[in-house]
């Protein structure tokens, strides 16, 4: 399986064809393809071999591989990889004890990783060549041993000897997880029996006593998340002014929109427009601030200022005229405006309505070149910032189109994906801060919220405790309003809301720490039927919680550590096997040490590749000529083809490599995520699409090798 | 006299042998136009000095390289087929086995690639080890810690695991102590009266004339000489009257007898004419002007039989 396939190839356009055709071809491309290279090697020299095969030689040959392993003491290496690991985890300061326990997973598995992969590449890329060089091959080739047995022989055996470091590196993992938890929640227990009975952390310190350190969990994520000044009412979303709230409307032109564009650029106007409710308040200290710094306290002549806005105005100062920013972006969320944007937007005053209730209205006239860029992009977004602190905008299910003075009817957003009925909805952001979408604290619960949207999830019922566990990962920052004598931990809540019965589970508080799990239990029944959503609130004033949908998730069951770490180390072994596989494949047509340089390459390529990112993506050639300033344009296409050529023949080749992300060994054990079937299945299906063809390619090298050095 | 594949054990046909460089240049003629037909139950020997392509012949023999033209046929099987392995003996010019095995496991190992049962197994190397003369505590230890001749031994021993019908032995008695060469030799005409067939590589003459019927000479790569050894042997001027017990006057009467017919030169001892006279006069005759030519095939692409000098 190489699902990374179709997106890399994306660009070559002799396999468009191959991308074009059914999605089911594409789909099962990969397996398809490995099979014919393997019938077709396994044909080149007729079906004897493989008729031939017999486990007993097998056996035997991967058996001389393990003793000759063994008996170099090939397994010394793991004393050595354990007494690392014990030494750096003793180093490492954890920040808890969760975070020792994970921490330890991390290098314990890290370790047998490197070590697993190492001695792998080392053991099998030198023991074909090393066998031709001093002969013993001779021995074997010429006994009833067809050069297909040797081959899986020799890989089995490797692979045998792989299993041998990863079981010991893994008896030693649980074993030494197992002391340290078991001493680790002793001195919970202590810190749990001296902390005062109201102590915020007790629930926490509880948490880890009655579960322990160990614990595994399914998880699910939220669909998504959005920020919002209030809790969303039906389709009436509010977003606050001054914090960098912002929402997105998508539009897709019809063939009819363009032309109506395009008539109206004759003489006429076209017009992106918002309407939004807006809301008032006395601006607090920090907002009294903001206005300041924005410049925003010189009261405009304005002449779309209409008469005071419907708020609580208050005596001394008060809010500023409401204004919103206009930002157009192309398909990739680029400001279509160019470089004149600068990220800011257009800014445009905000109308009163004739009545109050009704909705203030903004309108941004577009230049003729600009409808021309919308035209030509045809699917674009608006961007609407709220700009005006201690102001709440309301925006409904249709907050933004294309107005033509003229027209009969506005250019409205595409149906909604999820309900045909109506137009796409806005989505709602904030700016991003450090790790996420920026989420305002306020002491009184009513500041912004961040929305957490799950559906279809598969909640276990009957779980012993009534309750479910969100788990709970924010950064936070603190802004300069941060008062730092309120005490060092951060307030936040957690409210949770079933959308199938409408209930709310209220507001339970939870005081996180930044990047660092905090659980949280919620009565089963809030998110019963799987479809449900979560706001969070930062309780903090003066701190920016960040979030982003990993925010927040919920653990859907408990699962042994054990059976997670055997299916860890069993995706280390499937590693394993694909390293020893590329290995012996090398080492048939190459010395061992081209051998080693070759499987590293291969096993890396893809990985690299990926690394390199942005600079091999197209429009990369011509940004590596610019930067040449060449005086002459030939020089510059030039270079600007050449690089361009270069990069996408590496994203070409790379997309035949094996993708080594596609082992995740560490990355969900280390959280204590128990790891979903598919991802084994993944690593399983990457090593039987390229072990298999690669081992018969090796057969079919080695069949026509003469042994003789 | 034409032979029927039942009666042939090895059968070479114009076989040629042409090792190539790395860009695929030739380099050495080893092996040049060889034709030659062994017969079941015979033990045949390969003679020539060293680089003259026995090692070669055995080695396209058995797969391990392949032939740059001609072809040959093994107990009626193409050379190298895996199938006929099945009833090869091969012991190679120096012991290839696993030195980090013991002398025990290595032939199990081998064993076991010829998928002989387990019981079957621990009754036949026991015997095998005897029959080689490896004693019990040297079949116990590891093969790096073993001496030559006693490597060779085990490399027999591994040559007769599957009690073959064919034995190739590349220079057997390289490494063994006379009692040991003397063993071999006993072994090998044992193995031919069990019927086997038996191909034996060597430059020691004494040994190949011990125990081979037929033999060949191969120098520098082609087929010099081949017959029956007592064939080529035999000196033709000389006639050779062996008697039992005679005195010396019946001597004294013989030799007057003989000069009596016309007959001089006589010469009442035992012909000194052996293998080795042969070996070297043909050596001899096919070097160049008189002068020593290094041994081995010539480098470049002449082939090795036309006796320039090495460059
Ligand atoms: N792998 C090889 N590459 C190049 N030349 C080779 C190779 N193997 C053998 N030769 C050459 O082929 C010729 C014949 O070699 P071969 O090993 O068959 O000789 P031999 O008759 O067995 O000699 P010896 O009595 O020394 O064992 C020699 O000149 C040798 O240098
Ligand atoms: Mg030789």
């Amino acid at each position: 399986m190489f699902p990374n396939l179709p997106q890399s190839l994306s660009g070559s356009f002799s396999l468009n064809i191959l991308l074009a055709a059914p999605s089911v071809w594409s789909q099962y491309a990969p397996w398809i393809v490995a099979s014919v290279l393997v019938i077709a090697g396994l044909a080149a020299f007729g079906f004897d071999d493989v008729l031939r095969l017999h486990w007993r030689r097998i056996w035997a040959i991967s058996g001389v591989c393990v003793t000759e392993s063994l008996r170099r003491r090939v397994l010394w290496v793991t004393p050595m990889a354990v007494l690392g690991v014990i030494v750096i985890s003793q180093l490492n300061q954890p920040l808890d004890a969760q975070d020792a326990i994970r921490q330890t997973t991390k290098f314990c598995l890290f370790a047998s990783a490197m070590l697993v992969t190492i001695t792998a590449v080392i053991l099998a890329c030198t023991n074909l060549p090393r066998e031709i060089e001093n002969r013993v091959i001779f021995t074997i080739v010429t006994k009833p041993t067809t050069r297909l047995e040797i081959v899986i022989g020799k890989v089995l055996g490797f692979a045998r000897v792989s299993g041998v470091i990863i079981l010991i590196m893994g008896v030693f993992t649980l074993a030494y997880l197992q002391f340290r938890t078991w001493r680790m929640v002793g001195q919970l227990k202590a810190q749990l029996a001296a902390e005062p009975a109201n102590s915020p952390l007790r629930p926490m310190l509880a948490h880890y006593v009655n579960s322990g350190l160990l614990g595994t969990r399914s998880i699910e994520w939220a669909k998504d998340v959005q920020v919002f000044a209030r809790p969303p009412q039906g389709d009436m979303r509010w977003m606050a002014g001054g914090e960098g709230q912002y929402f997105i409307v998508p539009f897709e032109l019809t063939q009819a929109d363009k032309e109506l564009l395009a008539s109206a650029t004759n003489g006429g106007k076209v017009f992106v427009t918002t309407t939004l409710l807006v809301e008032q308040h006395k601006p607090d200290e920090s907002e009294q601030r903001l206005i300041k710094d924005m410049g925003l306290l010189k009261s405009k002549t304005s002449n779309v200022l209409g008469p005071a806005a419907p708020t609580t105005a208050p005596a001394g100062m008060t809010a500023p005229p409401p204004q919103v920013a206009f930002r157009l972006l192309d398909e990739n969320h680029r400001a279509l405006s160019g470089s004149a944007d600068m990220g800011v937007g257009q800014v445009v005053d905000l109308k009163a309505p004739e009545k109050p209730g009704m909705p203030f209205r903004g309108d941004l006239e577009l230049s003729p070149d600009m409808v021309a860029r919308v035209t030509g992009a045809g699917r674009f977004y608006v961007q609407v910032n709220a700009r005006t602190p201690a102001t709440l905008y309301g925006a409904n299910d249709r907050p933004v189109f294309l107005y033509i003075p003229g027209a009969a009817a506005p250019i409205l957003p595409p149906a909604d994906p999820t309900n045909a009925s109506r137009v796409a909805l806005p989505t709602f952001y904030s700016f991003p801060g450090r790790g996420g979408m920026r989420l305002t604290g306020r002491a009184d619960g009513a500041g912004p919220v961040a929305a957490f949207r799950f559906r279809n999830v598969p909640v276990e019922t009957g779980s012993k405790s009534g309750a479910v566990a969100l788990q709970m990962n924010v950064t936070i920052d603190k802004t300069g309003d941060f008062d730092a004598s309120t005490g060092s931990l951060s307030r936040a809540s957690v409210e949770v809301l079933n959308s199938a019965t409408g209930e709310s589970s209220g507001q339970i508080e939870v005081s996180p720490e930044t990047s660092r799990v905090a659980p949280v239990d919620v009565p089963a029944k809030f998110v019963a039927g799987g479809n449900f959503d979560v706001l969070l609130r930062g309780l903090t004033p003066g701190q920016w919680l960040g979030v982003q949908n990993e925010s927040l998730s919920l653990v859907t069951a408990d699962r042994s550590f054990v059976f997670n770490l055997i299916k860890s180390l069993f995706i280390l072994w499937l590693l394993s096997l694909l390293v020893v596989i590329i290995s012996v494949f090398c080492s048939t047509f190459l010395s061992w040490p081209i051998a080693v340089v070759l499987t590293l390459l291969i096993l890396l390529g893809h990985w690299g590749v990926d690394q390199l990112g942005d600079a091999l993506k197209p429009g990369g050639g011509r940004n590596t000529a610019l930067e040449f300033q060449f005086q002459d344009v030939s020089q510059t296409i030039i270079v600007s083809k050449g690089v361009e050529g270069l990069s996408s023949m590496l994203r070409f080749i790379s997309a035949f490599l094996p993708d080594v992300a596609k082992f995740p060994v560490m990355e969900d054990i280390e959280r204590g995520v128990s790891i979903p079937p598919q991802k084994v299945a993944s690593s399983l299906g990457v090593v039987l699409c390229y072990g298999l063809p690669m081992l018969v390619f090796s057969y079919v090298i080695f069949r026509k090798k003469e042994v003789a050095p | 006299m034409t032979l029927t594949a039942d009666t042939e054990a090895v059968r070479i046909e114009h076989l040629s042998k042409v090792y190539k460089d790395f860009w695929g240049r030739d380099k050495v003629r080893a092996l040049d136009d060889l034709s030659l037909t062994i017969h079941r139950g015979e033990v045949f020997g390969l003679l020539g000095p060293n680089g003259s392509g026995k090692s070669t012949t055995i080695k396209l023999l058995l797969g391990l390289i392949f032939p740059t033209a001609g072809s040959a046929s093994i107990l009626g099987h193409p050379a190298g087929s895996t199938a006929i392995n099945e009833r090869i003996g091969f012991l190679p010019e120096e012991s290839y086995l696993y030195r980090f095995l013991t002398g025990e496991e290595t032939l199990h190992f081998y064993g076991r690639l010829f998928k002989i049962p387990r019981k079957e197994l621990n009754r036949r190397v026991p015997l095998l080890l005897d029959t080689v003369g490896l004693n019990t505590k040297d079949r116990k230890r590891k093969l790096r810690e073993y001496s030559k001749g006693m490597a060779r031994r085990i490399g027999l021993a591994q040559a007769l695991i599957n009690n073959p019908d064919l034995i190739l032995l590349d220079e057997p008695t390289t490494g063994l102590d006379p009692i040991g060469t003397r063993e071999m030799k006993d072994l090998i005409i044992s193995l031919k009266e069990q019927g086997k067939t038996v191909l034996l590589c060597s430059h020691l003459l004494a040994d190949v004339q011990d125990v081979c019927e037929r033999i060949t000479i191969l120098f520098r790569g082609q087929m010099q000489t081949l017959g029956q050894v007592r064939d080529l042997l035999e000196v033709k001027d000389i006639t050779q009257i062996q008697t039992k017990g005679m005195t010396p006057a019946q001597v004294e009467e013989m030799r007057q007898f003989l000069s009596r017919m016309g007959v001089s030169d006589t010469v009442v001892t035992h012909p000194t004419t052996t293998l080795e006279d042969l070996f070297m006069r043909i050596v001899r005759e096919r070097t160049v002007n008189g002068q020593v030519v290094p041994v081995g095939a010539t480098p470049g692409n002449g082939h090795a039989g036309n006796g320039k000098p090495g460059m």
